[in-house]
């Protein structure tokens, strides 16, 4: 008679108070294991809100725009009118008096609007008493008016900052608080002017 | 207007013409009604009270000029071409966009509808300003709106945007000086300037894609917003009541306003007023074409000397005598006088604006809301500070001309600084003497004293009864055959057949108003018993103290009357209508 070997499986009996025990246990941490579901939730709809808002910010800062190329002044451009009957051709340094000032453009170059430049004859010896800035106000990028005040100085019409041309064109007052950048020039012995640099500075509002 | 008997209409609870149904026929009615639910909407909506005072229309005109720039600009839309290439037309040179604006100066009515846009934002601003100091003089934006007032100075903000980044599009010198004005503020914005330069302008000003930046921003980006905030705006005008002229407080019961219904009084009232001001830009427009483009050409190298609008002109005015020296380096990036100027300046006023309603010492609910318009004496600190910010942005008109005038920068900070402290002084000093003795409550009724007198009309003509009676969302009464009407429409039981034979409340009636008004005021005890004990603040006890005052002397009115009835003490008699005072309803 062979010994039948015990039954290690647990009985129908004790499965069934193990599930009760389970579910009871369940039962009893029921609201806790909600509760921390919640808060998982939460926090996941949190982040990915966050995640996803942060997201948006790329395509935002993606943005590029379409851009002409653009020449800037440089040494031995010549200076011609900018406005008037006479515009596009090259400035005739007899045709300005001491004092007065006028706008012109490196020629070949007037359609990058932040070339033009403010000539002023200051004096009536040559090259000294004849100096060029830039014609574009530091203050919120106006452009200064073509003609000198009656105290000598440059004028810009939009907020009223006004430069002095003999003197760098430094802030006499008003809202810039940077000189406009100067350009050097040379006189050549036929009357032509030419840039013999680029501006000394940025131009326009920094 | 004859009234329809019940059963007429399908339905015990359907409409009464004779109040004004909603606009559609009564089989279309039953046909949309069957499927949408339409008539409760319309019982919901459609009855919502708006009180008549002629300082209410402002907002609305805001409104409506709003959609008369969504209208004639969409016309615009579809002519306009956002482009600042430079193309020929008959010979001549000229950006895109300019010779776009010209062609639609050669179309009449395009011509007409570009000047009835650029008339139409002047309105919008406009009214919209005129709206915020109605709002803000008779101290309507406390409690519980504040929060509208914060959603109305969002508005006010992206209108002015709206206006400023449509100066671009026509591309003429006025245009691009602006713009670049513009440009270059944005362009200061320590540490966000590149950013910002790059959204809204295309990184530079003029290049080839800035207009096309600044036409989506002004065609759809603000507009979209400008919708969804005056959605808002209006939303919570339905949800909080609208707040309500001083002559209301006798008369309106609390939680109740005076006024005509949306439909169909409102509604007519509103139609005209578009009409009107259709009208009236139209008229403008053809006999004073705001900014033709010959006015100031195309770009070319020099600035012509411009002037923005005038709204804009405070911010002009300040850039321009903020001193040049006011400039610092911060963790690396420049804040310099165009930033101070252009950008902290307007947003600094912007949120003194914002924060009025928390600045407003009297801005506190203890117990009740501010529900009515305060007398503008009544206040003299509010009416003061008013004044003196308005005569500060005037003064800011006076420095954007300051070197024309001939005023040196000393002199003109000096009249920035002092002219509006004075005038604010002057004003305090004749306000506090005219303060009338007999202050205004501004505040909500308590709870109602039974019983209340029914609501009586004046006869206005033949016009359909006026109707009127608190209830927001309740029904109208048409009163009026007799020229006294009443009924008590706060009963279930007062429908169209009460109306029809208008009466003095019942014997029964005034008893259940007593009855009602008994339980609203023991329930209101109970409510104030914590706060009685809790508040620490004496000037709080003091008005919790006053208020349980008002409401003993309505609870001992009511108690009075009911027994009366119940007793049978108190004759079944008209209660005495009193005079009519010097709104159209009396109760």
């Amino acid at each position: 008679m062979v010994e039948p070997s015990p039954d290690t499986r647990p009985s129908q009996t004790d499965l069934q108070i193990r599930q009760e025990r389970y579910l009871a246990y369940r039962q009893a941490h029921h609201e806790e294991r909600l509760a921390t579901r919640r808060r998982i939730l939460r926090w996941a709809i949190r982040v990915g809100t966050g995640a996803f808002s942060l997201a948006l910010l790329l395509p935002a800062l993606a943005l590029r725009t379409l851009t002409r190329e653009v020449q800037e002044v440089t040494a031995g451009d010549t200076l011609v009118y900018a406005t008037g009957d006479q515009a596009g051709l090259p400035v005739d340094i007899a045709a300005i008096a001491p004092v007065m000032a006028m706008q012109v453009f490196p020629q070949g170059k007037s359609d990058n609007e932040r070339n033009l430049i403010e000539l002023v004859r200051l004096a009536a010896d040559l090259p000294t008493g004849l100096v060029a800035y830039s014609a574009i106000c530091t203050h919120l990028g106006c452009t200064v008016l073509p003609r000198l005040s009656e105290q000598g100085y440059i004028v810009c019409p939009c907020h009223a900052s006004v430069f002095d041309p003999a003197a760098a064109a430094r802030v006499v007052s008003g809202p810039a608080n940077r000189p406009l950048p100067a350009l050097p020039i040379e006189v050549s012995s036929g009357g032509v002017v030419r840039a013999a640099g680029g501006f000394e500075g940025p131009v326009g509002p920094a | 207007m004859m009234p329809l008997s019940p059963t007429d209409t399908p339905g015990a609870d359907r409409l009464d013409p004779g109040t004004g149904g909603p606009p559609w026929s009564d089989r279309g009615r039953s046909w949309l009604d069957e499927r949408l639910g339409i008539d409760a909407l319309y019982r919901k909506y459609g009855r919502k009270a708006f009180p008549v005072h002629a300082s209410f229309f402002l907002g609305e005109m805001a409104l409506f000029a709003f959609v008369i720039l969504v209208l004639t600009g969409i016309y615009l839309g579809f002519i306009y071409v956002p482009s600042n290439a430079q193309i020929t037309v008959n010979g001549e040179t000229l950006p895109e966009a300019y010779a776009s604006v010209r062609l639609i100066e050669t179309i009449p009515v395009a011509n007409l509808f570009r000047n009835t846009h650029h008339w139409a934002a002047h309105l919008m601003v406009a009214a919209v300003l005129l709206h915020l100091l109605r709002v803000f003089f008779t101290g309507t934006y406390r409690n519980p709106r504040d929060i509208n007032w914060v959603v109305g100075i969002v508005l006010l903000g992206l209108t002015l945007v709206a206006g400023f980044v449509g100066y671009a599009l026509p591309y003429d010198a006025y245009a691009v000086t602006a713009t670049g004005i513009g440009f270059a503020i944005a362009r200061s914005i320590p540490w966000a300037g590149p950013v910002a330069s790059e959204l809204f302008f295309g990184g530079a000003f003029p290049t080839l894609g800035s207009l096309a930046r600044l036409y989506t921003i002004h065609i759809f980006i603000v507009p979209t917003l400008l919708a969804i905030v005056i959605g808002a705006h209006l939303l919570i005008i339905v949800k909080q009541k609208h707040s309500q002229p001083g002559y209301a407080r006798p008369l309106a019961e609390p939680g109740k306003v005076l006024g005509v219904p949306l439909w169909p009084y409102q509604a007519l009232l509103a139609g005209e007023l578009l009409l009107l001001l259709f009208g009236a830009l139209f008229l403008l427009s053809a006999v004073l074409p705001p900014h033709p483009l010959t006015a100031f050409g195309p770009p070319g190298p020099g600035t012509p000397e411009v002037k923005p609008d005038w709204y804009l002109m405070w911010i002009f005015g300040f850039l321009k005598i903020v001193p040049s020296q006011a400039s610092f380096s911060l963790f690396g990036a420049t804040v310099g006088p165009t930033f101070l100027g252009g950008v902290l300046f307007p947003a600094l006023l912007f949120g003194l604006l914002t924060l009025t309603p928390w600045i407003d010492r009297t801005n506190r609910r203890v117990v009740r809301r501010f529900e009515y318009l305060e007398p503008v004496r009544q206040s003299p600190f509010r009416l003061a500070s008013g004044v003196a910010v308005l005569v500060f942005i005037g003064t800011l008109f006076v420095a954007a001309y300051y070197d024309t005038l001939g005023l040196s920068l000393a002199q003109i900070w000096a009249i920035v600084l002092v002219v509006p402290l004075l005038a604010g002084l002057v004003t305090w000093i004749a306000a506090t003497r005219a303060v009338p003795t007999e202050r205004f409550d501004p505040r909500e009724s308590p709870v109602p004293v039974a019983p209340v007198p029914a609501p009586v009309t004046r006869q206005i003509a033949p016009a359909p009864a006026p109707v009127l009676h608190g209830s927001e969302f309740g029904r109208s009464m048409p009163l009026a055959r007799s020229g006294v009407g009443s009924s008590d429409s706060r009963l279930p039981t007062s429908d169209s057949a009460v109306a029809a034979t208008p009466t003095f409340p019942t014997l029964a009636a005034r008893g259940d108003r007593a009855r009602d008004s008994l339980v609203a005021a023991l329930h209101e005890f109970g409510e104030l018993a914590p706060l009685v004990r809790q508040l620490d603040d004496d000037e709080d006890l003091l008005e919790v103290l006053a208020y349980v005052d008002s409401l003993r002397l309505s609870l001992a009115e009511s108690n009075q009357v009911l027994q009366g009835v119940v007793r049978g003490t108190i004759a079944d008699e008209p209660v005495p209508i009193p005079d009519d005072l010097h709104g159209q309803y009396q109760e």
